[in-house]
């Protein structure tokens, strides 16, 4: 071992006193900081001030400019049939009323809820009022039938027990309850309605019943729930994102209650491994009901999704330099001829190859944690302890909550990991090819192709055949808690397929393929001439 | 018997169909200069990579110092020092840099053996600047002392006057004799400066084709064809055999057949003469690096020829001072050897 460490330092010496080394980690330090700065200076987004809070004028902007297109779009339908007249006159009433509530309670008018509110009210009041609304009805068609008659009204109706009621009297009663909740301006009026309006839609059956069952139970927590947080107050999204994760955590119940996985498209039997991964899961989404950390899909600036640029950023920088360094450290010698210096000396090949490999090990981990470190103190100067959310993570089946900087420091872990992988080919292919340009060029156009595929393979969906692909799916960490690419995956409906790679698998196939690069490698340095 | 530090016995190496080395055996004993000669492409510098453990060979064995290579290959490898092809080091590194790497790979931590070959090959003003600012006669130095820093009993050495001044030639031929002769190293070197082997070596071993042809003492080659005066000569074979090779005879005139003997004739006005000769189309410049003398010419011709050189020159006026034919230097000697061989 005496001679692997002698060589282990030189090749270290190599890697690291480069002009190359000098440029990535600059590249490390500057990249991430300009990026980080450029989300500081910027105050936040249109939603939200700097520290975080919500603008109360962007998202009442944000609502009427919505309206406002809604109108645009009926007015450009035409007003030529009664259904396209009533909603002209619907949208024209809600933005009128929506303006007037922004003009004198604008703190309402930024709810998430206010612009549904008055667009329900305005709907009632076009409906039982037309002629008010200066739409002449069509001869034989009395204003007070027109809650009956709404299948000959509106076209290609289908009946949307969520939508209009189906007589008057229920019209009437509605509107009194949809004013005194706009006058009450909290959240539980409101849902306490909706909740009302998707039970009579349950009743019409059992498959109405599921399509209406996760927003069915947002609004059952919201009822029960006396104080929410800014984000169930003002998140646009904020009633589907808990819709989405209620769904979630009901599908992970019926799949323990059935002993079937019905958490996958194609619902099949429940593992045991599966089962525990289930549980782990339903754990998690329990743990973030509970507390109401649901989180915002615009929440640009903050948190994670700050984080996630620079980690980004970093993770590029990192696959190529690694790609470059591994791609060269045989080639480069054998075509610069300094090899001979080793191979004249009385040293065994293999100490030659084991020494630039464990260079390599020493490289990847001194430039993650690097990365890490930096990562962690930039996020802490610029966005402040308040802006570095704890994960939820499960094991056994009951919640716990990873710290920030724990969590991506597991994360920058995984990274390492499958740059190790990905170096590991990149020396394989130095050792086979002896070409330094050729060898690089293949591995950075791996770790490309590597990106790309990974989406690719979200996006087919669950093509087993396509996950036994080398490079994609080492998302171990996942089976463990969840990852940053498993949370940002998840966030843009596209969850990794590694949450439903058997654990077993995925270290089988780690193992033999590094097994295979590192095996190969030392045969193309070690068995043949130079 | 001196013993042999570097037995190679059937050494066999194919590139392909190709033999590039058949059958070879050799010896290198303790304390004499071993002159590895032959054309390019005859198999010497792919001998010595197999030697040196960069090409694996496909028959034979290759025993350094009484350990066979391919069965204790570090403990073979570490009696042995050499340079292949071109002394190759780390470019980033400083010589000295390099130096420290190759002896700790040899175990050696010494710094007074570093500094002392650094002496010994005149490098102790530019040791610690990078390689890559070094002259190619700088990296030969710096590799000499790579080569022998961990006193090697076995040294190998690939041209290693490839890109010397005149004085670090003769520095080298001293170092290397020192070596050989006071302190019993034994040494190997190939080169194509056949002059230089003549003043360097003890023995010279001459391979084509990738079999060995003769292995002699150097005096002995030096003199073995003063027996063949007027041998037999080869014509147009020889013409085309010396062609092919890249040494530095003067192209412009026309060249002789290299297994011509030399003649050297004296006469006054020696500029006068060589014209005279060439407008009876009987000049041929002879092959080989010669001392030019002020009264000299000297001419590759056929002994029959002889007569109508020197009437042609008696009837142009040209009194011959001297006339002689020259001693064969090594490098006829090898030519004629090595007569059939093709660069392949």
């Amino acid at each position: 071992m005496h001679k692997v460490r002698i060589l282990y330092r030189n090749e270290l010496y190599k890697i690291f006193r480069t002009r190359l080394m000098l440029i990535v980690v600059a590249a490390l330090l500057v990249f991430p900081l300009l990026q980080q700065l450029g989300k500081r200076q910027s105050g936040g987004d249109d939603l939200h001030h700097a520290d975080g809070s919500w603008k109360l004028d962007g998202l009442i902007a944000m609502y009427d400019e919505r309206i406002a297109q809604t109108l645009d779009y009926a007015r450009s339908e035409g007003e030529d049939t009664l259904y396209q007249a009533l909603e002209v006159a619907v949208y024209d009433r809600t933005l009128k009323s929506y303006r007037e509530l922004a003009g004198q309670r604008p703190e309402i008018a930024a709810r998430n809820f206010a612009l549904d509110l008055v667009e329900r009210i305005s709907r009632l009041e076009v409906w039982l009022d037309p002629e008010a609304a200066g739409i002449d009805l069509p001869a034989g068609l009395p204003a007070d039938e027109l809650f009956a008659r709404q299948q000959e009204i509106i076209p290609g109706y289908f009946e949307d027990p969520s939508g209009l009621p189906r007589d008057r009297e229920r019209a009437r009663e509605q509107l009194t309850q949809l004013e005194a909740a706009l006058a009450d301006g909290s959240h539980q009026p409101y849902a306490e309605f909706m909740l009302g309006v998707l039970d009579e839609a349950s009743a019409f059956g059992p498959e109405s019943a599921g399509f209406y069952a996760g927003r069915r139970a947002s609004y059952a927590l919201l009822v029960k729930r006396a104080d929410v947080s800014a984000n169930a107050i003002y998140d646009p999204y904020y009633i589907e994102n808990t819709a989405s994760l209620l769904q979630e955590a009901s599908d992970c119940e019926q799949s323990l209650a059935e002993g079937i996985d019905y958490t996958r498209h194609l619902p099949r039997a429940l593992s045991p491994q599966r089962e525990s991964a289930v549980r782990d899961r339903l754990a998690i989404l329990r743990y973030k009901l509970d507390h109401d950390l649901i989180s915002s899909s615009y929440d640009q600036n903050h948190g994670e999704s700050a984080y996630l640029g620079s980690w980004m950023l970093v993770l590029f920088i990192l696959a190529v330099y690694v790609g470059i360094v591994a791609a060269s450290l045989i080639s480069s010698e054998i075509e610069s001829g300094s090899i001979k210096l080793l191979i004249i000396a009385p040293v065994k090949r293999w100490r030659i190859y084991a020494a630039k490999y464990l260079a390599l090990i020493t490289t990847i981990v001194t430039l993650s944690l690097l990365a890490w470190a930096w990562l962690q103190l930039l996020h802490l100067v610029i966005h402040g302890t308040q802006s570095m959310p704890v994960t939820v993570a499960a094991r056994n089946g009951s919640a716990y909550l990873l710290p920030f900087a724990l969590r991506n420091l597991l994360d920058t872990a995984c990274f390492a990991l499958k740059l190790l992988f990905y170096g590991s080919f990149a020396m394989m292919m130095s050792g086979l090819l002896r070409r330094t340009s050729v060898s690089v060029g293949i591995a950075v156009g791996v770790a490309f192709l590597d990106f790309m595929a990974t989406f690719v393979s979200y996006n087919l969906g669950w093509q087993y055949w396509f996950q036994v692909m080398p490079f994609i799916n080492l998302d171990i960490g996942n089976h463990f808690y969840p990852t940053l690419l498993y949370q940002s995956m998840s966030f843009l409906g596209m969850p990794p397929n590694s949450a439903y790679i058997p654990l077993w698998f995925m270290v089988l196939y780690v193992v033999g393929f590094l097994a295979i690069f590192i095996a190969t490698g030392l045969q193309s340095l070690t068995k043949r001439d130079i | 018997m001196m013993e042999n530090r570097l037995e190679l016995r059937g050494l066999t190496k194919r590139f392909g169909k190709r033999i590039v080395v058949d059958e070879l055996d050799l010896d290198v004993r303790a304390g004499e200069i071993l002159g590895f000669l032959g054309p390019n492409g005859a198999g010497k510098t792919t001998t010595i990579k197999m030697t040196l453990g960069f090409l694996f060979e496909d028959a034979g064995t290759i025993t350094i110092d009484g350990y066979d290579l391919r069965k204790n290959y570090e403990r073979a490898l570490s009696s042995v020092g050499g340079i292949v092809e071109n002394p190759e080091m780390y470019v980033q590194l400083s010589g000295r840099q390099n130096l420290e790497l190759y002896a700790r790979l040899h175990g050696i931590r010494d710094r007074a053996r570093i500094d002392e070959v650094i002496r010994l090959v005149g490098m102790e003003q530019r040791i610690d600047e990078k390689v890559r600012k070094y002259s190619l006669g700088m990296k030969q130095r710096t590799g000499l002392a790579l080569a022998i820093v961990h006193r090697p009993r076995l040294l190998i050495l690939d041209e290693p006057t490839n890109g010397l001044d005149p004085a670090g030639i003769r520095h080298l031929r001293d170092i290397l004799k020192r070596l050989a002769h006071e302190e019993g190293v034994a040494i190997l070197v190939s080169s194509h400066l056949l002059s230089e082997m003549q003043l360097m070596c003890d023995r010279v071993a001459i391979i084509d084709q990738g079999r060995l042809i003769a292995v002699r003492m150097v005096h002995e080659l030096e003199t073995a064809q003063d027996l063949d005066m007027l041998g037999a000569v080869l014509g147009a074979d020889g013409v085309a055999a010396a062609g092919e090779r890249d040494d530095d005879y003067d192209r412009s005139l026309p060249p002789a057949p290299a297994s011509a003997p030399v003649w050297r004739i004296d006469v006054a006005r020696p500029e006068e003469a060589a014209a005279a000769l060439e407008a009876a189309g009987l000049f041929r410049q002879a092959a080989g690096d010669r001392v030019e003398l002020p009264r000299s010419l000297y001419l590759g011709i056929e002994p029959q020829s002889m007569l109508a050189v020197q009437q042609t020159l008696l009837a142009n006026g040209h009194v011959l001072l001297q006339l002689r034919r020259e001693q064969e230097s090594l490098e006829e000697a090898f030519l004629k050897l090595t007569q059939n061989s093709r660069i392949e």
